[in-house]
């Protein structure tokens, strides 16, 4: 039981630490554009999948299926592989660096952002797309439309995209390296610590992340409860 | 547009008539996948998020634009285009949509039930201008209230399980069905064309080519409309019969009898063709047969009339 008590008390301290805040700033700038860009690309992607008929339409939508449960260890050792410096992208020298880590989360991100865009989109009602085809919009206007009907749902994705990447461990820690005060964010810190036996500092970069998983799906919440 | 066997007549409005589940909106979809240059209102016209004017002009240039708003004007939508869209009334959806739709610039038009949401009061306006607004273009319109056949349509096809069982000009179809399972499903309805030529509250005069008919409807003097007379609402009586509450009495000549399923079609030469639906019973002890001498009766009532 002390075990445990101490571990919180000293979690509780460690949330001071410098190296911390550090740490808790990488995570958020990481995951962060990793979000934002599988956004930028998968909402279109997915409102054309969601109300397109084109050909190989099928294989994206199993592609993305596959893709939205993908080990997050693999993703990272794929990514490795390309980035490596003999591997095809080496010459890019991005191995154990930040980018390297957005990458590899923006992968991630990118099936689930287009995969729920393109539900929410044929979730509408028969009728709403039956209109849409109506309105003879082109195809730019028409995702435009369909999109702005169904945005507590793209939210929904947003936000699923956030939670996916910000809690994920494999793919930062095979891609970044966990190098101290350069790769090294919250999942892959509680995983060092917790190694280490150091349970407090683990505990305590585990309550960060709790608290931003908090913050980010209330805050979205509230901008869907709005609507 | 063999697959059903409907014809699109160019330049003229086809009303598409059926009962539910005839196929008549299957019809207008695969119209609209084969033709694909159409302006199309769906059944269930759908608004998006944002104001009743943004829903207006979705998809329309800024001159189209305004002709849409000057029909949301007059289908008296006017006041709300600065309303959201989601607290809009089912009647407010269907005419802002067909604004819209009309406002459209291609020669085919296609409506399904453009008049089923709207309030009856504020029908014949509205029939009014859809009957403007496609005038010299091809329409298909589909309904399954008869009157709108009348009002709305240059020609009828009457659709009944998939396939358009008969299609001709309004007056021909309705006058004439071309089988006893057409005969039943629209009923056997005499139309006539015509003049108004006088008004008595409720009622109206009309004179057609050829004989005066006293009907339902508040439309003012002079306007060409159409009249209704349903077949089984004719009575035929003895030309020395007298009285009777019926204000339309009309003199006639038995031009034709032909048996249609259990009940016999009689047609009548009142200076119009008129066609009455009677019983073998009734025949046999009126003593009708061809070239007799009768009076046909109608209340007034019974009698449709509707604008053009």
């Amino acid at each position: 039981m002390d075990l445990i008590l101490d571990a919180i008390a000293d979690a509780f301290a460690s949330l001071s630490d410098p190296e911390l805040i550090e740490v808790v700033a990488l995570t958020l700038v990481v995951s962060g554009l990793a979000a934002i860009s599988s956004l930028a690309l998968g909402v279109p992607v997915g409102a054309a999948l969601g109300l397109g008929r084109f050909r190989g339409r099928g294989t994206l939508r199993v592609a993305v299926d596959v893709g939205m449960g993908l080990p997050p260890v693999l993703v990272g050792l794929a990514l490795l592989l390309l980035l490596w410096r003999s591997g095809p992208l080496g010459s890019l020298r991005l191995t154990f660096t930040p980018t390297a880590m957005v990458m590899a989360q923006f992968l991630l991100a990118l099936p689930i952002v287009v995969g729920l865009t393109a539900s929410v989109i044929e979730s509408l009602p028969a009728a709403a797309l039956e209109q849409l085809e109506a309105l003879k919009l082109n195809r730019v206007d028409r995702s435009r439309l369909a999109l702005v009907e169904v945005w507590p749902g793209v939210v929904g994705a947003a936000v699923a995209a956030f939670g996916r990447v910000v809690s994920e461990v494999g793919a930062v820690l095979i891609v970044g390296g966990n190098i101290s005060g350069e790769t090294r964010v919250l999942t892959t810190l509680i995983v060092q610590e917790s190694r280490q036996a150091r349970f407090g500092p683990a505990l305590g970069a585990g309550i960060v992340l709790l608290v931003i998983s908090l913050i980010v799906n209330v805050s979205l919440s509230r901008i869907r409860g709005a609507r | 547009m063999t697959d059903p066997g409907f014809e699109l007549v160019h330049g003229v409005t086809t009303v598409v008539f059926g009962p539910n589940g005839a196929g008549k909106t299957t019809l207008l979809r695969s119209i609209v996948a084969e033709l694909d240059v159409v302006a199309y209102q769906p059944q269930q016209p759908y608004l998006f998020r944002g104001l009743l004017g943004t829903n207006l002009g979705l998809g329309l240039t800024d001159e189209q634009s305004g002709l849409a708003g000057q029909l949301a004007r007059r289908f008296g939508l006017g006041d709300t285009l600065s309303k959201p869209a989601s607290v809009a009334s089912g009647g407010e959806r269907a005419r802002l949509s067909l604004a819209r739709t009309l406002a459209r610039p291609e020669e085919v038009v296609l409506l399904d039930e453009p008049l089923a949401a709207v309030d009856l009061a504020e029908r014949p306006a509205i029939a009014a201008a859809i009957r403007e607004s496609l005038l010299g273009r091809t329409g298909v319109i589909v309904t399954h209230e008869l009157e709108q056949v009348v009002s709305l349509g240059d020609r009828l096809a009457i659709m009944i399980e998939g396939t358009v069982v008969q299609q001709g000009p309004v007056g021909d179809v309705m006058g004439q069905p071309a089988s006893e399972a057409i005969a039943r499903t629209v009923g056997v309805t005499n139309v006539y064309e015509g003049k108004v030529a006088a008004r008595d509250g409720p009622t109206v005069t009309v004179q057609t080519d050829g004989v005066q008919m006293i009907g339902a409807g508040e439309i003012e003097i002079g306007r060409l409309v159409r009249v209704l007379v349903p077949a089984e609402t004719v009575t035929v009586l003895q030309p020395t019969s007298a009285g009777g509450s019926a204000r339309n009495r009309w003199a006639g000549i038995i031009r034709d009898m032909a048996p249609v399923g259990r009940l016999v079609d009689v047609v009548i030469d009142v200076g119009v063709p008129l066609r009455a639906i009677l019983t073998p019973g009734a025949i046999d002890e009126l003593g009708l047969e061809v070239g007799g001498d009768v009076v046909a009766a109608v209340k007034a009532s019974s009698v449709t009339v509707v604008a053009q």
